[in-house]
């Protein structure tokens, strides 16, 4: 929008002082026009009121000297003297400086060289757009949200020790708490990078869903892929459930056993794009399928089904196999 | 689309389910099918909820706003509205923010965490 605004005015500028002024006049942003000398030649109504000062006192006046020299900033100097040899524009350099009138203030400082027809002495416009509201809501908005990520992390941390404190001595009540904080743990590491309103990186995901003694016996191959931030939980709750099977009956359960895991992008039906990817053990103990579903296999499908994709399992003796379809 | 539908004997009384968290639209899946009422869905976004709408028609939806992507719901809630559907949210939104949003101003919203004893009672006075 500044960029429009300076292009028109530069536009403008070329047909005449006079018409200049009146349009100078009208912008809400403080605006100066400086000579080659750096004097003020043009200040608008905006600039007067931002900086509270008296249109006599700066017309013809350096503009470093204006108000005891309050404007000579050497990153506003450095800008505006360097763009005189060159006639380049510089748009929304940010400024930041300790006004004596009107305090601390944020600038995005836009400049051009104007050059006249009649004469070939150029001037330079200078727009102002103050911006310390913003820099103050935005620095506002980032304690909040830090904040708030703090106290998920919290709670998450919380809630995991009452489900560790809370004691048994039955053995099938330890292995469904044990299963719990597993899931549990996926469900708030994946709201962490959804917080972060990130994406998150297919086998950095892969690496950390699996756990880390799984995780050794990954063998890896595919492209870099990013997960939009929404696929991240089920996502990661699958490739836990898998690490947890290959950990407790699969490849992961005895020595020397491997997990090969590759993926790619595949174009799929409706237009969209499936990462398909597929994991397969291998060197595992002898496998058969299981005669019962249990609530891992139901997860695991369920999950990619809201997704919108698919899982085909199968237990060949070879070792354990699993083909997820899932749409980016 | 036939696997989105579970299927179960009886269930006369079609409810669409559109929430975009697994274990949540799982578990208002289970409660409601528990209860003797056929689930459409659930399913996990707009896009889906409106395939979903043109292959067949629910009695009632239940709704959650937040679709993940910065999503609303609104889009269903719309059509829902247009195609006289009623529908319930459960969805953890204030009440300041829905009485915002025209479509959704004014409908029921069992909260979340969502009491599923309350969601099938009010699911079933719906519907009548």
């Amino acid at each position: 929008m500044a960029s429009m605004l300076l292009e028109d005015l530069y536009r403008l500028m070329k047909t005449g002082h006079v018409q200049a002024q009146g349009i100078v006049d009208t912008m809400t942003q403080p605006v100066v026009v400086l000579d080659q000398h750096f004097s003020v030649t043009t200040a608008n109504n905006a600039f007067i009121k931002a900086f509270e000062i008296e249109r006599d006192d700066i017309l013809s006046q350096d503009f470093f000297r204006l108000g005891n020299g309050q404007w000579d900033i050497p990153e506003l100097r450095q800008l505006i003297s360097s763009i005189i040899p060159r006639a380049a524009a510089v748009i929304g350099f940010e400024v930041k400086h300790d006004f004596p009138t009107i305090g601390r203030r944020a600038f995005l400082v836009d400049a051009r060289r104007l050059v006249h027809p009649d004469d070939n002495s150029p001037n330079i416009m200078v727009i102002f757009d103050d911006v310390t509201e913003r820099r103050r809501h935005d620095a506002e908005m980032d304690f909040i949200v830090a904040e708030m990520r703090h106290r998920l992390r919290n709670l998450s941390a919380v809630v995991e020790s009452v489900v560790k404190n809370t004691r048994t001595d039955d053995p099938a009540v330890a292995r469904f708490k044990e299963a719990l904080l597993g899931r549990l743990d996926i469900t708030f590491q994946a709201q962490e990078v959804a917080a972060l309103g990130g994406v998150a990186e297919f086998e950095a995901l892969l690496r950390g869903a699996a756990g880390a003694t799984v995780s050794e016996r990954l063998e890896c191959s595919g492209p870099s892929i990013e997960l939009q931030s929404s696929k991240v939980l089920p996502v990661s709750m699958i490739l836990h459930e898998l690490g947890t099977n290959a950990l407790k009956h699969g490849a992961a359960s005895v020595p020397g056993g491997k997990i090969r895991v590759s993926w790619g992008l595949e174009a799929g039906p409706r237009d969209r794009t499936l990462l398909v990817c597929q994991w397969r053990e291998e060197a595992g103990p002898r496998i058969s399928e299981p005669e019962r579903r249990g609530y891992g296999t139901e997860l695991i499908e369920g999950l990619a089904a809201h997704m919108g994709g698919s899982v085909e399992l199968s237990y060949p003796p070879s070792g354990f196999t699993a083909t997820i379809k899932i749409p980016m | 689309m036939s696997q989105n539908v579970s299927a179960r004997a009886g269930g006369d009384t079609k409810v669409l389910v559109v929430e975009d968290e697994f274990f949540i639209a799982d578990e208002l899946r289970r409660n409601l099918t528990t209860a003797g009422l056929l689930v459409l869905g659930p399913v996990s976004s707009n896009e889906d909820a409106l395939d979903l709408l043109e292959q067949e028609l629910p009695d009632i939806a239940v709704l959650d706003v937040h679709l993940g992507g910065g999503a609303r719901v609104s889009p269903v809630a719309a059509k829902l509205r247009q195609l006289n559907v009623p529908f319930v949210l459960a969805t953890a939104s204030s009440a300041h923010e829905l009485a915002s949003d025209p479509v959704l101003a004014g409908a029921v919203n069992l909260g979340k965490p969502t009491d599923m004893g309350r969601l099938i009672e009010t699911v079933r006075k719906l519907v009548k």
